[in-house]
């Protein structure tokens, strides 16, 4: 035969403890600590024994919980009195009054579920897209790519000395074909090995015609040796490097 | 535009039949060039006799526009008609998290849960999901949280027509 248990579910640590508060009847101001924190941490023992997962946030409360009612029944002590006497009214009454806060706005949800469930009767059309109601062609006559060519220039030149311009030439950037590419460089660079045999890193910046090229025939020799394609030698520091093919690596 | 009063309240009738969404009181202004203040008195008188006639449908008033809807007494019927599908209702959590966010609003998640004692990123999920909150900015405090405040579909949701309408706390 199953035996079941039926577990009250709670949103959180403070829905149950104002609901433990609720049946103990007494008013949230007046409530013991020290008696609500046993039955909350009774609570917590049945769901273990359940072996039910207990959320991180049912066990701060209870920490918070258990601070409070040591405090509660540590001696005062002269001296140090003033200062943990008013710290433990503290955490105590900030924790009343979170709960006095979320009493409120369950109470605010109960209502909310009371027009929420008045308002599921009522049923609304979908929104209507009226644009099908137009006729396209009335829109767009017959179009070709030239006529909005010519539409758009037409734009641009009315909205001379204007800031707008200004604006719209931020986007208008023309885009260049790259002059030269790192992957380019390397297939000339191997074309050039494969007939020389060796080769200088002066010859290939003599070559060059812009900065641009060196630093692009700089970076593609650099992707070459990483992936020992060529492998770089020098007899003495700054005499021009020699470029040859690695004779290690496997094709 | 000049007409009689039956033409105009038939007319805008028309207007919100094929509309489906709130139409606004000013567009409605546009239309039938009548000053507002004369339109709202109109309106009200339709949403009066579509209440008192015997029909199927009713105007909402929804912040500043009107909509029609069906009336609760023949909702069995329209469920019957979709094939029993009854409307979904939102989750206690979620639910809890609306109420905070409509009287706290804007507000950041940390806040909520601060109130809640709980994790409440499902519960948010559900009500943007849903339309009925959406991000109103963000909070200039360290990180930058986003803020979330309500939307009018959550009016619509409610069958409020404004927040105002919500209870104060204190009559709770």
């Amino acid at each position: 035969m199953e035996y079941r248990v039926k577990l009250e579910v709670f949103e959180g640590p403070l829905d149950l403890l104002l609901h433990l508060i609720e049946k103990s009847k007494v008013d949230i101001k007046d409530v013991s600590i020290t008696e609500i924190t046993d039955q909350y941490l009774d609570y917590l023992f049945t769901l273990q024994e359940f072996d039910l997962e207990i959320a991180s946030e049912f066990l701060v409360m209870a920490a918070t919980l258990i601070q409070i009612k040591s405090k509660s029944l540590l001696p005062i002590t002269r001296d140090s009195s003033l200062l943990s006497d008013s710290e433990e009214l503290d955490t105590q009454q900030q924790l009343i009054e979170r709960l006095i806060q979320y009493k409120k706005f369950k109470e605010i949800a109960t209502k909310l579920r009371e027009y929420e469930k008045k308002q599921a009767k009522v049923y609304f059309k979908t929104k209507n897209d009226v644009a099908h109601f137009v006729e396209y062609s009335d829109i767009i006559p017959k179009i070709k790519t030239d006529d909005l060519l010519l539409a758009y220039k037409k734009v641009i030149s009315s909205l001379k000395d204007r800031e707008i311009i200004v604006e719209t030439k931020k986007y208008l950037r023309q885009i260049k074909r790259d002059a030269y590419t790192i992957k380019e460089k390397k297939y000339y660079i191997l074309k050039t090995l494969k007939n020389k045999k060796r080769l200088t890193f002066n010859n290939i910046i003599k070559e060059c015609s812009s900065k641009l090229e060196v630093i692009i025939s700089f970076l593609a020799i650099l992707e070459l040796i990483k992936d020992n394609r060529i492998s770089l030698s020098q007899s003495a520091p700054f005499n021009d490097i020699l470029i040859e093919f690695n004779p290690s690596f496997d094709r | 535009m000049v007409m009689n009063l039956k033409d105009l309240v038939n007319a805008i009738e028309s207007i919100l039949f094929v509309s489906g969404d709130v139409v606004s009181i000013k567009d409605l202004c546009k239309v039938f060039d009548v000053d507002e203040t004369q339109l709202k008195k109109v309106m009200d008188y339709m949403i009066r006799i579509f209440n008192e006639d015997n029909r199927g449908l009713s105007i909402t008033k929804i912040k500043n526009g009107y909509q029609m809807c069906t009336k609760p007494k023949y909702s069995k019927y329209i469920e019957a008609f979709c094939n029993n599908t009854q409307k979904q209702v939102l989750s206690q959590a979620a639910l809890e998290t609306l109420a905070i966010i409509c009287y706290k609003q804007p507000i950041t998640k940390a806040d909520i849960e601060m109130i809640r004692g709980v994790k409440s990123d499902s519960a948010i999920a559900t009500l943007l999901n849903k339309g009925l909150i959406k991000e109103t900015g963000r909070l200039d405090t360290q990180g930058r949280p986003i803020l979330y405040g309500t939307t009018d579909e959550l009016l619509r949701y409610l069958g409020l027509e404004s927040l105002e309408k919500l209870p104060s706390p204190d009559d709770i």
